[in-house]
C-alpha cells in the first residue's frame, strides 16, 4: 500500500513539472532597463527596453528595442515582436522617464510596477533631461548601460549626495499623505558619459523642477538619517576645506505653544579631506566647523523656503506632523502650509583631519 | 463512554504541543494579514493583534479546563454536556470545519503561486499532489503528523531573518501616535485577525494524545505567546516599511517586503520564500486532515484510513470549482465568519455549558 502511494506521488510530481511554463535563462531576453518617452502622437508614449547580451569574451553588448503604445503592458507585447526570445521584466534594475513625460505625472506608471509581482522593488526610477532612448542607446562602460547607470545611482546613494531612492521608497512616498516624491535626474553628456545632474522634485507625482546637484547634500541632510556626503566650505580668508560627512542626523521638533513653528536640528560629523590653507590649528578647525554650521543652516533654510514657495513637501513635514498630532487634518495642513516657519540648527563636529597636521 | 483510549505508544511528549499549535496557527494568513489590519485600525493595527493574543490565552485556559473535566477531546466534551448521540452529531459537523480549513489553505496558497511565480500552475494537479502527500503523512499516524509540524516550523524558521533586509527602509515613527484609533476599530481589526491566528483550538482535538497533559499547559500557552509576538513584530515592521495608504493596497504585505531582499546568489527572494512556505503550510493541511478523519472515525464507524482518503478526494474536487480571485475572496470572508464563530464564540459558550453541567452532575 505504502509503496503504491509513493509511486503515485512521484508520478504526480512528474506531471506537475510539466504543468508550468519553463523559463530558461538562455532562452529569454532579460530587460535590464526601460525608458519611457512621450510619443509623437498624443496619449501615446514610446518605450525603450534595454537588453544585455553577454559575449564570449566576457564583454556586454547593449541592445535596445523601442516600441510605441498607450498601455504599459501593450508595449511589452509589442517588444516581443521585435525580439528573438520573450522579453521578461523580472531582472529589471532601472526605469527612466523623460522629463516632459514626468511632467504629465507618473501616477499611471506606478500601477504596472506594483501590480506585476515579478518586478522587484529595488529597481531605480530616474528622470532624464533628454529622450530616454538616447540615454539608453549609448556606450558607457564595459558592464553595459543598464548596470552602469544603476550602479552609478547606487554608489551615489551609499557614499554620495543622492538621497535614498528606489521603487520601494518611491511607492512609500507616493502613497504617503503629506510627502511628495523625488527622483534622481540624469543628463547624458555624450555617447560615453552620463551624470546625475540633480534631483527632480515632484508635486502630486508630476515633475516640477530640478534641484541642482550642489544642493543635494543639504537636501539629503533633511530627508535621510545617517547619510554620507561631501561638501566644501570657504573661510573668510578664501581658504577652502573639503569635508566628508560620515554621519548625519536630523530631528524635527514642533514648538508646543505655536505648532506652525518647526525646529530642525541637524547633527553632522565629518572628516576634513582637503585644506588649502597652511596648517589646521584647533582654532582653525573650530572656524571650519562654525562655517559648516552656518552654511548648512542657511542652505537648509533656503531649501525649505523654496519648497513652501512651490507648495511641495518632499521632506515630509506633513507626514511628520501626522505622527505628532492626534487626528491630524491634512486639508487644514495643506491650507496652512505656507504659514509654517522653520528654524534650522546645525551642530557640526570635525572628527579627524587626515594623516597630516 | 466508548473506547477512545489512546495507547501510550501513540502519545506525544508534552513539549511537542508547542510545535503543533504554532505550526497550525502560522499558515496562509501571515502572508497577507497586514492589509486588512491597516484598513481597520490604521497604524494601530498591532494593538489588535495583542488584544486577540490575550483573548486566545483565556480561551486556551478554558479549553484545558473543559478537557480536564470531560477527560478527553471535544467529542467527549460534547457527550459530557449534551449526551452521547447529540454529542456525536454536533462533533460530526466539525469535520466540515476542518475540511473548509484545508480548502482555504490550498486555494490561497495556489493563488499566491499563480500570481507570484507560475501563472499557469494547474490548481487541480497541485492540490492533488499536495493531498496525496498529506494523506500519506496521515497514514503514518499521529506521531508522524506531529513530526511534520516540527519540521514545518524548524526548517523555514530562517525566513524570519530575511525581514532584517527591510530595516534600511523602515521608519518606526510612522507608528506614532499610538492608540489614535477608537477601541471599536481595534476590535474590528482583531476580528479580521481571526483567520490568521486560528489553530490554537487544535488542543481540544489532540488532548487525549498528550502524555501527562497537565505538563503541556505551559507549552500550549508559550506557543500562543510565540505566535502573538511574531505576528506583532511582523506587523510593526510592515507598518514601518509601508506607508498606510500603500499597505491598504498591498494584498500580500509579507511577500511584498521580500521584494527588497538582496542576496548575491538570488535576484528575487520571493521565489525562495513562496517555495519554502509550503513547508509551513503542509502541517496546516496534515493536522487538519488528521483531525477531520479522526472525527469521522469517532462519530461514524468509518475507518480512519478510508476517512482520510474520502476527505482528500472531496477537498480536491471542491478546490477545482474555484477559479477567480473574487470567488476565493468570497470564500475567505465566509470562512472568517465561521472560524470566528467557532473559535471565539462557540468554544467559550461550550466552556460555560461544561462548567454548569459539572455543577449539576455534582449535585
Amino acid at each position: 500500500m505504502k509503496k503504491r502511494i509513493v509511486i503515485l506521488l512521484i508520478a504526480a510530481s512528474i506531471c506537475l513539472t510539466g504543468c508550468v511554463e519553463k523559463k530558461i535563462v538562455d532562452e529569454i531576453n532579460i530587460a535590464i532597463a526601460a525608458g519611457f518617452d512621450s510619443g509623437d502622437e498624443k496619449d501615446k508614449f514610446k518605450t525603450t527596453f534595454l537588453m544585455q547580451d553577454f559575449m564570449k569574451d566576457m564583454s556586454v553588448q547593449n541592445r535596445t528595442i523601442t516600441t510605441e503604445g498607450n498601455l504599459r503592458r501593450e508595449v511589452l507585447s509589442d517588444a516581443h515582436k521585435q525580439s528573438p526570445a520573450p522579453v521578461v521584466v523580472g531582472g529589471m534594475r532601472l526605469t527612466l522617464y523623460e522629463k516632459s513625460l514626468a511632467e504629465t505625472g507618473l501616477g499611471e506608471y506606478v500601477d504596472t510596477y506594483q501590480r506585476d509581482a515579478s518586478i522587484g522593488t529595488r529597481i531605480y526610477f530616474a528622470t532624464t533631461e533628454g529622450k530616454t532612448e538616447d540615454a539608453l542607446k549609448a556606450d558607457y562602460g564595459l558592464q553595459g548601460n543598464g548596470s552602469f547607470i544603476s550602479d552609478m545611482i547606487e554608489h551615489n546613494i551609499r557614499q554620495g549626495d543622492v538621497p535614498k531612492t528606489n521603487l520601494a521608497v518611491f511607492l512609500h512616498d507616493y502613497y504617503q499623505q503629506g510627502k511628495d516624491v523625488y527622483l534622481p535626474h540624469l543628463k547624458k553628456i555624450d555617447d560615453q558619459n552620463i551624470d546625475i545632474a540633480g534631483l527632480m522634485l515632484f508635486k502630486d507625482a508630476k515633475a516640477l523642477f530640478v534641484l541642482p546637484s550642489e544642493k543635494l547634500f543639504y537636501f539629503k541632510l533633511l530627508v535621510d538619517q545617517y547619510s554620507k556626503g561631501d561638501f566644501t566650505v570657504t573661510l573668510d580668508n578664501s581658504e577652502k576645506a573639503s569635508i566628508h560627512s560620515i554621519i548625519s542626523k536630523h530631528k524635527f521638533k514642533i514648538e508646543k505653544k505655536d505648532p506652525t513653528h518647526l525646529t530642525i536640528n541637524i547633527k553632522v560629523k565629518g572628516n576634513i579631506k582637503e585644506y588649502t590653507g597652511h596648517s589646521l590649528s584647533p582654532s582653525r578647525i573650530k572656524e571650519i566647523s562654525k562655517e559648516l554650521e552656518n552654511k548648512v543652516e542657511k542652505e537648509c533654510y533656503e531649501l525649505v523656503e523654496k519648497f513652501k514657495e512651490e507648495n511641495i513637501d518632499p521632506v515630509g513635514f506633513g507626514a511628520f506632523y501626522k505622527t505628532k498630532i492626534r487626528h491630524f487634518d491634512f486639508e487644514k495642513w495643506k491650507e496652512s502650509y505656507g504659514d509654517l516657519t522653520v528654524d534650522v540648527n546645525c551642530d557640526a563636529a570635525i572628527l579627524e583631519t587626515g594623516a597630516i597636521y | 463512554m466508548e473506547s477512545h483510549v489512546v495507547p501510550d505508544s501513540a502519545k506525544i511528549s508534552p513539549f511537542l504541543v508547542y510545535y503543533v499549535i504554532i505550526s497550525l496557527q502560522v499558515g496562509i494568513g501571515v502572508l497577507s494579514y497586514q492589509r486588512i489590519l491597516a484598513k481597520q485600525a490604521g497604524h494601530d493595527g498591532w494593538i489588535s493583534i495583542v488584544i486577540i493574543g490575550i483573548v486566545i490565552h483565556i480561551i486556551m485556559w478554558m479549553m484545558f479546563k473543559m478537557a480536564e473535566t470531560a477527560e478527553g477531546d471535544i467529542i467527549s466534551v460534547h457527550q459530557y454536556v449534551i449526551g452521547n448521540m447529540a454529542g456525536k452529531v454536533v462533533s460530526f459537523l466539525l469535520v466540515f470545519y476542518f475540511m473548509l480549513y484545508i480548502i482555504i489553505v490550498l486555494l490561497n496558497f495556489i493563488e499566491v503561486i499563480q500570481i507570484w511565480m507560475f501563472p499557469d500552475l494547474s490548481t487541480f494537479w497541485f492540490s492533488l499532489a499536495l493531498m496525496i502527500l498529506s494523506t500519506y503523512l496521515v497514514f503514518g499516524g499521529f506521531r508522524t503528523v506531529v513530526g511534520s509540524s516540527f519540521f514545518g516550523l524548524v526548517l523555514p524558521a530562517y525566513l524570519v531573518l530575511t525581514f532584517v533586509f527591510t530595516f534600511r527602509y523602515t521608519d518606526f515613527t510612522q507608528l506614532l501616535p499610538i492608540a489614535e484609533h477608537s477601541i471599536t476599530d481595534l476590535l474590528k481589526g482583531s476580528y479580521y485577525m481571526s483567520l490568521t491566528v486560528v489553530g490554537f483550538e487544535i488542543l481540544l482535538f489532540v488532548y487525549p494524545f498528550i502524555k501527562e497533559p497537565k505538563k503541556s499547559k505551559k507549552w500550549a500557552h508559550l506557543a500562543v505567546l510565540t505566535t502573538t509576538v511574531f505576528y506583532t513584530l511582523l506587523a510593526l515592521i510592515s507598518f514601518a516599511y509601508f506607508s498606510e495608504a500603500q499597505l491598504q493596497k498591498t494584498i500580500w504585505g509579507t511577500l511584498s517586503m521580500w521584494q527588497i531582499v538582496q542576496l548575491p546568489f538570488v535576484e528575487r527572494f520571493e521565489y525562495i520564500g513562496v517555495a519554502n512556505w509550503i513547508l509551513i503550510l503542509l502541517p496546516n493541511i496534515v493536522i487538519s486532515l488528521w483531525v477531520a478523519s479522526r472525527l469521522l472515525k469517532r462519530t461514524t464507524k468509518l475507518r480512519q484510513r478510508k476517512g482520510t482518503i474520502l476527505i482528500s478526494v472531496i477537498v480536491v474536487i471542491v478546490v477545482k470549482f474555484f477559479d477567480t480571485g473574487q470567488e476565493i475572496q468570497a470564500l475567505n470572508d465566509l470562512t472568517e465568519k465561521i472560524i470566528f464563530g467557532f473559535a471565539f464564540v462557540y468554544i467559550p459558550l461550550l466552556f460555560f455549558a461544561t462548567m454548569i453541567t459539572k455543577r449539576v452532575k455534582k449535585r
